[in-house]
């Protein structure tokens, strides 16, 4: 699935070896289970390594749920699994000061980490929790952190939190605020398998067999792969690129494109543009490169920036996704306007 | 044979792209500004910097020397074309805006000699600016797709940047480079369109600066190429309609259907047709009545030039009113009719500029103007009513050309009040004449009368007619000559005309197609020799049953050296019309009731028709 760029002098050291070896393990385990969905995969790893969250989104049935779980199952990790309701409470995730009975006998509050107090969290159908409920996870997500009363309890560290939600199911849902959706890396869509992966899927599920799933990774592993990764080089002039696109997702800007400036109603914040280069970072090394491209950023561009683009009301009449916007402006932003 | 269309659509798409391609260029090339020509600020960061020498180098700031060297020359020449294109176009641009303005025209020769070196100049600067590492580092990547390797690895080496992944990535971009050539990277290529366009460009300029100087087309060429005197073919009914008493004074001449040989006189001398009376055998009466008949055309003349004049005021008027047409107004109430006429030129060429307000503003001044001077003039009137409903209704096209009909007129009322301000002159000199003669005295004594000769009844110093006229750009003055016959016995009023030496009628003079317009005639000179007899000469009006009474007064009128003399003497062009008064004047001049009070004379038609081919004037018979 992950090819390899074809070099005419590949050379490799023994970190970056292994992290395409262990790309590659992850990717086949998961591909064992999951059938199709190599882009939804793709952007998993890619956000794993570069300790980011993804939001994924797609209808009931695509395979989400087992997609993470697969995941975690092929991590050395400790994996949580909550369910969003509409009458979950911020302490059912983060969890809360109980009080307990010491062996002398006294009496004091303890406290009991919630599901959040994991490596790898499956924060399923996150938009049917309320946004108070939502929002516990802000703090957890940027900063790996919880702060319950006046004491903050740091959570293990990889934390990667994946959450899924239905697009068409808004009756008694919550949508993210703006806020929550910044915080995740990537938002990717799970379509509907074709034909073909429908039968394979079929095969797969429907016999007794079903593939064991095996750790290729552990945590130790996966963080050294994240530190590996911000270690790779950007030009000047990429980082330059990656800013002009993000400014252009802003209407307020005075040269804005058209097409922002007629459906976009909020643009792409600076986090968009860190999201950008981390993933871009990710998606080099994964390539088998050793320095970010125009190429591999314009590769993360849809991922990192679609949730983050807020449209108005006229693209919504008019059936403009931010898809659209962001393929507009990747055609409008000149990389290099160095003319040769 | 089948790839010859083929060949020929792709030749015309490739033009067409390249034309419709120029918009997009300007805007380009105002955006970039000078990057535009071809040669961009180099790059900033790190590595922006020139290449240093071999020895301090490393192996990839090394490698790219020979690439930037053929950077350098593939991107000069590829900003040649382009800078050649708008270097031409920047020639060309002064020249166009005065061809359109027709204002003075610069020498090309001077733009090209200006803009080329100029041009070449900023080609050699941009082309010879020299090519920083990032920037050959980063042109590199870009042609070659090398993903940023190169740019990337001279950031890394200025940074010093260590690590597995900056050594991964160094060596990575050594091996890309391996094996790669700067003619690989940066071939020879020159955009076609930017070919085109210069080439097109080129071609313009070197027809504008080949062809010959064109006249400004103003308004006062126009004007005289309608009346040009040596295509009187040109004129027509209404030009000869509008002749206005100072213009038909010569108008008086006879149709050619009843002139008869007169034509051919008109071909020898036409133009030199002036006011002819008789010199010095005329009487100071004979003077007197010729200074009238001056005076009453002048006056004639005056009444409708003031008209016209009063007209433009309230056209001027109206003008002034509207900010569209203030200057021209201005230069109505000055009565600078040639400017103002400048001025609706100018204002009939930007009339689609006009924006609503101004139009309106304008359309509203000259449909009230309109109906002020309906009475005064109903031409101006009528062309005036016209532009403001093609104004109201947006029809730039009739209102422009609305606009330039009153630039016409109004030019031509100016040359009318020329000319009638000449005739004032010539009638207060016909005043002087009579008063320097002696009343009631002959010029010459009775007894010179015998004999042939010549009657120059000079109503003005025929050497300062004649330069008069030529000061005044006007037609020529001319002569005409007439003799009677020795042979008529006293008291003979019939006696006869005899052509001697030349053809009754014809004039003296030829055509001097060298001479200025007509229309800035002055001089109203005619010489008239006549034959007279001793003795009180009395006028009889022909017997009712003779022959030329019986023939009534629809026979052709033969030609009556005299009378063709004045009637053809004033205006060159045979195709005039009379004025029906001022025929009435000139031929009570001629005419045998001459003396008696104007209430006393017949009507002009009834006159010339009773007017006998023995008729003398009695003015010639005294």
């Amino acid at each position: 699935m992950i090819a390899s760029r074809s070099r005419t002098d590949p050379r490799s050291d023994a970190a970056v070896g292994r992290f395409q070896q262990i790309a590659a393990s992850i990717a086949s385990e998961v591909a064992a289970v999951i059938v199709g969905q190599d882009e939804v995969l793709r952007g998993v790893l890619i956000a794993l390594f570069a300790g980011g969250h993804v939001l994924l989104e797609g209808v009931p049935g695509v395979g989400k749920t087992r997609l993470v779980r697969t995941l975690a199952g092929t991590l050395a990790l400790r994996y949580q699994r909550i369910q969003f309701t509409p009458d979950l409470m911020p302490a059912d995730i983060t969890g809360t000061n109980i009080i307990a009975e010491d062996d002398s006998g006294g009496r004091r509050f303890r406290f009991e980490p919630g599901p959040l107090f994991a490596n790898v969290l499956l924060a399923d159908e996150i938009n049917r929790a309320t946004p108070k409920t939502q929002s516990a996870l802000l703090e957890a997500m940027q900063e790996q952190q919880v702060t319950i009363a006046t004491q903050a309890h740091r959570l293990s560290a990889p934390f990667m939190v994946l959450a899924t939600q239905n697009p068409i199911e808004m009756e008694g849902t919550y949508p993210l605020p703006e806020a929550q959706l910044d915080r995740f890396l990537f938002k990717l869509r799970v379509t509907v398998p074709s034909e073909e992966e429908l039968v394979t899927i079929l095969a797969r599920t429907t016999s007794e067999q079903e593939h064991e799933v095996r750790r290729v990774a552990t945590g130790d592993q996966v963080l050294r792969l994240q530190e590996l990764v911000r270690e790779v080089p950007i030009a000047h002039h990429v980082l330059q690129y990656v800013a002009r696109l993000v400014q252009a997702t802003d209407p307020q800007q005075p040269n804005a494109p058209r097409i922002t400036q007629e459906y976009v109603r909020y643009g792409a914040s600076p986090r968009g543009a860190q999201a950008l280069v981390l993933a871009g970072k990710v998606n080099a090394l994964i390539e088998g490169g050793y320095n970010v491209s125009f190429d591999d950023v314009r590769a993360v561009a849809h991922q990192a920036l679609r949730h983050r683009i807020i449209l108005n009301f006229e693209a919504e009449a008019e059936g403009v996704t931010t898809d659209d916007v962001i393929d507009q402006l990747v055609m409008a932003i000149i990389p290099d306007e160095l003319a040769v | 044979m089948k790839s010859q269309p083929v060949m020929r659509n792709g030749a015309v798409s490739r033009l067409a792209r390249a034309v419709l391609s120029w918009p997009r260029e300007l805007r380009a090339a105002m955006r970039a500004g000078w990057r535009y020509l071809g040669a961009p600020p180099a790059p900033s960061g790190p590595g922006a910097r020139r290449f240093r020498a071999a020895g301090e180098a490393s192996a990839i700031e090394t490698a790219l020397v020979p690439f930037a060297a053929r950077l350098r020359l593939t991107r000069g020449a590829a900003s040649f074309p382009r800078a050649l294109a708008w270097a031409t176009g920047l020639t060309l641009g002064p020249a166009l805006l005065a061809r359109l303005i027709a204002g003075p025209l610069p020498a090309m020769a001077l733009l090209v000699l200006v803009a080329m070196p100029l041009f070449a100049v900023l080609w050699l600067r941009l082309a010879l600016r020299p090519v920083t590492v990032l920037e050959a580092a980063r042109a590199c990547d870009l042609r070659l797709r090398l993903r940023e390797r190169l740019a990337t690895a001279v950031e890394l080496l200025e940074v010093g940047a260590t690590g597995p992944v900056a050594t991964l990535q160094l060596a990575d971009a050594r091996s890309a480079m391996v094996g790669l050539r700067p003619a690989q990277a940066f071939p020879w290529h020159v955009e076609q369109r930017h070919l085109i366009a210069a080439g097109v460009l080129a071609l313009i300029a070197a027809l504008l600066i080949v062809w010959p100087s064109v006249t400004s087309p103003t308004f006062g060429d126009d004007v005289l190429s309608l009346t040009d005197p040596l295509n009187t073919d040109e004129q027509t009914a209404d030009e000869q309609s509008e002749t206005i008493p100072g213009d038909s004074l010569g108008g008086l001449t006879a149709p050619p259907q009843e002139t008869g040989q007169v034509e051919q006189g008109l071909d020898t001398g036409d133009e030199e047709g002036a006011l002819s009376v008789p010199e010095q055998t005329v009487s100071q009466e004979s003077l007197a009545q010729a200074q009238e008949a001056a005076q009453e055309a002048a006056d004639t003349m005056s009444e409708r030039v003031s008209a016209r004049r009063q007209a433009l005021q309230t056209l001027g008027q109206a003008l002034r009113n509207s900010s569209a047409g203030r200057s021209a107004g201005t230069m109505l109430l000055r009565e600078d009719y040639e400017a103002a006429a400048t001025e609706m030129v100018g204002m009939a060429n930007t009339v689609r500029d006009l924006n609503d307000s101004d139009r309106d503003g304008l359309s509203e001044q000259l449909a009230a103007a309109a109906q002020q001077m309906a009475s005064d003039d109903p031409n101006l009137a009528d062309t005036t009513q016209r532009a403001a409903d093609a104004l109201r209704q947006y029809q730039d096209l009739t209102a422009s050309t609305a606009l330039m009909e009153m630039a016409q007129q109004t030019a031509q009322t100016g040359q009318l009040a020329q000319e009638q301000q000449q005739l004032a002159q010539r009638a207060e000199q016909l005043r002087e004449d009579q008063a320097v003669g002696l009343p009631g005295e002959s010029v010459q004594a009775p007894g010179n009368q015998r004999g042939e000769r010549r009657a120059l009844p000079e109503v003005g110093d025929p050497t300062e007619g004649m330069s008069s006229a030529q000061e005044t750009g006007a037609a020529n003055a001319g002569q005409r000559e007439f003799t009677t016959n020795p042979a008529g016995g006293p008291g003979d009023a019939e006696g006869k005309d005899s052509a001697e030496g030349s053809t009754p009628g014809q004039t003296i003079g030829r055509r001097d197609r060298s001479r200025p317009h007509r229309l800035n005639v002055t001089g109203v000179r005619v010489q008239v020799a006549a034959q007279v007899g001793e003795g009180r000469t009395i006028w009889r009006p022909p017997q009712p049953d003779s022959q030329q009474a019986r023939r009534g007064p629809e026979a052709p009128l033969p030609f009556r050296g005299l009378e063709e003399a004045v009637t053809r003497a004033w205006d060159p062009n045979i195709a005039s019309t009379v004025s029906g008064t001022l025929e009435v004047v000139l031929r009570r001049y001629f005419s045998p009731a001459a003396g008696q009070s104007p209430a006393d004379q017949p009507p002009a038609a009834t006159d010339q028709r009773s007017t006998t081919p023995d008729t003398v004037p009695p003015a010639l018979n005294r």
